[in-house]
């Protein structure tokens, strides 16, 4: 356990006042100081600017980057998500068909989505609908049908 | 009808607004975040997190931006990272005895803990308590020969705060300020004010 008489605690808290004190002066004490330690105030306002803009930009791209991550991840969720769907167009349309039946509501919008009846859907309609209910969760236990 | 009360997400800053807040800071702005996270830094030495004053402003942005803590426009920008940079400062021992994490900024993740890398240090590190004891020797020893600040600092080095100071003292809080600036002016001779 540390204590205030720890060396570690005894810099920390004098450092921590001295911070504090800086936070509270005015602009007029700060530049008495500066000009008192040699400090280019020109020089260190004009650096500190210039990096904090450059964290901005750093922090920018690690955001990217993590946002270009998550859009793999599901991408590749997705994918690996259509495997499941069969290849064959009638069993496709028949996965479909089984899907909506149990559940009327969703028949009902996708048809409604669609602009026409569910009979004249072509086969890619089908792969888009199945594509977008395997998203959703929905298939999950339509892949076989119910004894 | 009253004007239109800000919606909380239009409290916060954009990060073209932080850009811009950035672009704005006068160069006795820049001198204030510098100094202050000089210090808070030299504060840190202790743990051997190895955060520079540098990191420590790079750290406040990152947080600022990556939703970690964001800027709330109504603060002045200066003291919102002035207190960002407290909060990196003040957190990091926890975040060292709970898992060794050092804060590198980027957000948190889903159990709220700040992103982060491992630490090898560890806090007992007898090499280091040992280098935090003779910077600490050396600013005692600079004010040797002015008893005031050495009394002063014995007694912020004790965790005594300004009041509690000047009491012991007898000393008005004038010349409790004073003293201090010749404390503060002196560990940055000592130590060079961006160590």
């Amino acid at each position: 356990m540390s204590t205030r008489k720890d060396p570690k605690n005894r810099l920390a808290v004098v450092m921590d006042t001295l911070a504090a004190q800086v936070e509270s002066m005015s602009d007029q004490e700060l530049l008495d100081d500066a000009a008192a330690e040699g400090i280019d105030v020109k020089a260190e306002g004009g650096r500190v600017r210039g990096l904090l803009l450059g964290a901005v930009v750093s922090a920018k791209k690690e955001r990217l980057a993590r946002a270009m991550e998550a859009h793999h991840s599901s991408v590749a969720a997705l994918a690996h998500r259509a495997v499941r769907i069969p290849s064959d167009t009638s069993d496709r349309r028949a996965l479909l068909m089984r899907s909506l039946e149990r559940r009327p509501q969703m028949k009902e919008a996708v048809v409604t989505l669609q602009h026409r009846d569910f009979a004249s859907f072509s086969d890619a309609d089908v792969e888009s609908v199945l594509k977008q209910l395997d998203a959703l969760g929905l298939l999950e236990d339509d892949s076989e049908p119910k004894s | 009808m009253g004007p239109r009360k800000a919606t909380p997400d239009e409290e916060y800053a954009t990060d073209e607004e932080v850009v811009a807040a950035i672009r704005s800071l006068t160069d006795a702005d820049g001198v204030r975040l510098s100094k202050i996270a000089s210090f808070r830094a030299r504060g840190l030495a202790g743990l051997g997190l190895g955060l520079s004053a540098d990191d420590l402003l790079q750290e406040a942005i990152k947080r600022t931006l990556g939703r970690a803590r964001r800027w709330r426009k109504k603060v002045p920008f200066v003291m919102h990272l002035s207190k960002t940079i407290r909060s990196i400062s003040s957190h990091a021992p926890e975040e060292l005895k709970d898992g060794v994490v050092v804060p590198t900024g980027g957000g948190e993740d889903s159990e709220g803990r700040v992103d982060g890398v491992v630490l090898v240090a560890q806090l007992g590190d007898p090499e280091r308590a040992a280098a935090v004891l003779e910077q600490f020797t050396k600013i005692e020893k600079k004010f040797t020969n002015d008893p005031e600040v050495a009394l002063v600092l014995e007694g912020l080095a004790s965790g005594m705060n300004g009041p509690e100071i000047q009491h012991d003292l007898q000393i008005t809080e004038t010349q409790y300020e004073t003293i201090m600036i010749r404390l503060r002016r002196g560990v940055d001779r000592e130590q060079g004010w961006r160590p």
